[in-house]
């Protein structure tokens, strides 16, 4: 289990580690006694700060006077990696924004929800933009709230029950790429999330727990990946914009049962399909049953598995 | 506009010290900044290069050389026989090598990439800095940098108690 979960970490955008690691150079130390940092402009000082560790630069408040604005003005991107719970809470409380990005997948919570509900408020509050957030329990609706965010990844979460809520037009209303691992979801709950994302443009699963039909309703979609999916039909009804559709290891039993129905109303977009499996997957585009040899005119370059199950 | 190949539009960029430099078009536009000028039409004649000495910049241009996307026909004779993570691999030492300068050169280095909005130069020569900063205490950090603490010592440390789980 410990690797699975090591596996779907290093899935995550960062690798489960939000701060890029851009190659180490070894410092020429070299003392000429000249304090030549404290003269660049603060951008150039907010630029130093932004790509430090969280502590690292929090800690730069205290070496001097020039210093001390730097970390609070600066855009946060955090990550919890070497972080307890109540050190990330204080991040979340005390940087007064906007939030840039944070990692918050090594956390566990003692109270189950509240205090991941109250992170939440905090960072819809303050703008945050890219989220991945991994733990192993219900999400809080309070994530629907956060509509300053682009990019949001979710892990092993079950998605919240959205059969209560009205669609609204403060729902994620910014979010262009949503990725799920090894998460849950109900296919009403996804058509609500599609329905309330009017710039969706790059949805993922891997290893998530997929409605068995996977209905693709999203005026904006660009790019689908589906990996080890569980659903018996991948319905694209209305995502006229689809440009790429990649369905990696589906269910691997051969029985009848299995099948996965791929059904594509309006092929106009489409261009890389893949990877099919004859045995598995039935294709039809618009009223045409697609079977091998089928002469296509549409520019789709299509992707049949040879060695499916390596 | 002077022209020194055939298809090769050549730009001449000027230091203040007046130093004159002959580039081609492809190289100077990595840099944002003459990319909006050339763009925008003000790059007709030489463009002056305001607050960069001769020395850096000539080393910035040594850098945009390098960096500038392989294209034409000695470009696309190299990527294909170079596989791309072979030739950033390569990248990636030329940096490493570029970048054993001394802190006064790295520093001019960081302001010019950032007027001239250069941002693989920006990400290069604040990375020093970066690995520096990291993992070290704060009196490393200010030896480091010849950064002088001004604080009183009640004053680092309420800064120190403001931001205490940074410093456990």
């Amino acid at each position: 289990m410990a690797d699975f979960v090591e596996k779907i970490m290093g899935w995550l955008p960062g690798g489960g580690n939000a701060v890029a690691s851009a190659t180490s150079l070894t410092p020429v130390v070299e003392y000429d006694g000249e304090d030549r940092i404290s003269v660049l402009p603060d951008d150039l000082l907010r630029n130093i700060v932004s790509r430090l560790p969280v502590k690292d630069a929090a800690r730069t408040a205290a070496l001097a006077s020039r210093w001390r604005h730097l970390w609070r003005s600066t855009p946060l991107i955090l990550s919890d990696a070497d972080l307890s719970p109540s050190a990330v809470a204080r991040v979340l409380a005390d940087h007064p924004g906007p939030f840039r990005v944070a990692h918050i997948a090594r956390c566990r919570f003692a109270s189950r929800g509240r205090e991941l509900a109250e992170w939440l408020g905090l960072l819809a509050a303050k703008g945050i933009q890219d989220l991945v957030l991994v733990n192993d329990e219900e999400l809080p609706t309070d994530i629907l709230r956060c509509a300053s965010l682009q990019r949001l990844f979710l892990g092993f979460f079950t998605f919240p029950d959205t059969s209560d809520l009205s669609l609204r037009a403060d729902v994620l209303p910014r979010i262009q790429e949503l990725g799920m691992s090894a998460c849950s979801i109900s296919e009403w709950d996804l058509l609500y999330m599609l329905d309330c994302s009017p710039v969706l443009e790059k949805l993922t699963f891997v290893f998530s727990g997929t409605p068995d039909a996977f209905h693709l309703r999203c005026k904006s979609l660009r790019c689908v990946v589906l990996w080890c999916f569980a659903a018996f039909i991948v319905d694209v009804t209305d995502a006229l914009l689809l440009e790429r559709l990649f369905l990696l290891e589906a269910p691997r039993r051969g029985d009848d049962w299995s099948i996965v129905m791929i059904k594509i109303a309006c092929v106009s977009n489409l261009r890389a399909l893949g990877f099919l499996e004859p045995r598995f997957h039935r294709l039809k585009i618009g009223d045409n049953d697609i079977n091998p040899g089928t002469v296509c005119r549409a520019q789709v370059q299509w992707f049949q598995a040879s060695r499916y199950w390596l | 506009m002077a022209t020194r190949e055939a298809g090769k539009k050549m730009i001449m960029l000027k230091s203040p010290d007046g130093m004159e430099f002959e580039v081609e078009e492809a190289v100077a536009m990595e840099s944002q900044t003459i990319r909006k000028m050339i763009e925008d039409d003000c790059a007709d004649t030489a463009i002056l290069i305001p607050n960069i000495n001769s020395k850096i910049l000539s080393r910035v241009i040594e850098y945009c050389n390098k960096h500038v996307p392989t294209t034409g026909a000695t470009g696309a004779a190299a990527s294909d026989t170079v596989a791309p993570a072979a030739l950033a691999e390569d990248l990636k030492i030329w940096d490493a090598e570029f970048i054993k300068v001394n802190r006064a050169t790295r520093f001019d280095l960081i302001q010019a990439a950032s007027y001239l909005n250069i941002k693989g130069l920006l990400d290069l020569t604040s990375q020093t800095t970066i690995d520096t900063i990291s993992d070290n205490s704060l009196e490393e950090i200010r030896s480091f940098l010849s950064t002088k603490n001004d604080y009183l010592p009640e004053e680092e440390q309420t800064i120190r108690r403001e931001n205490q789980w940074a410093f456990q």
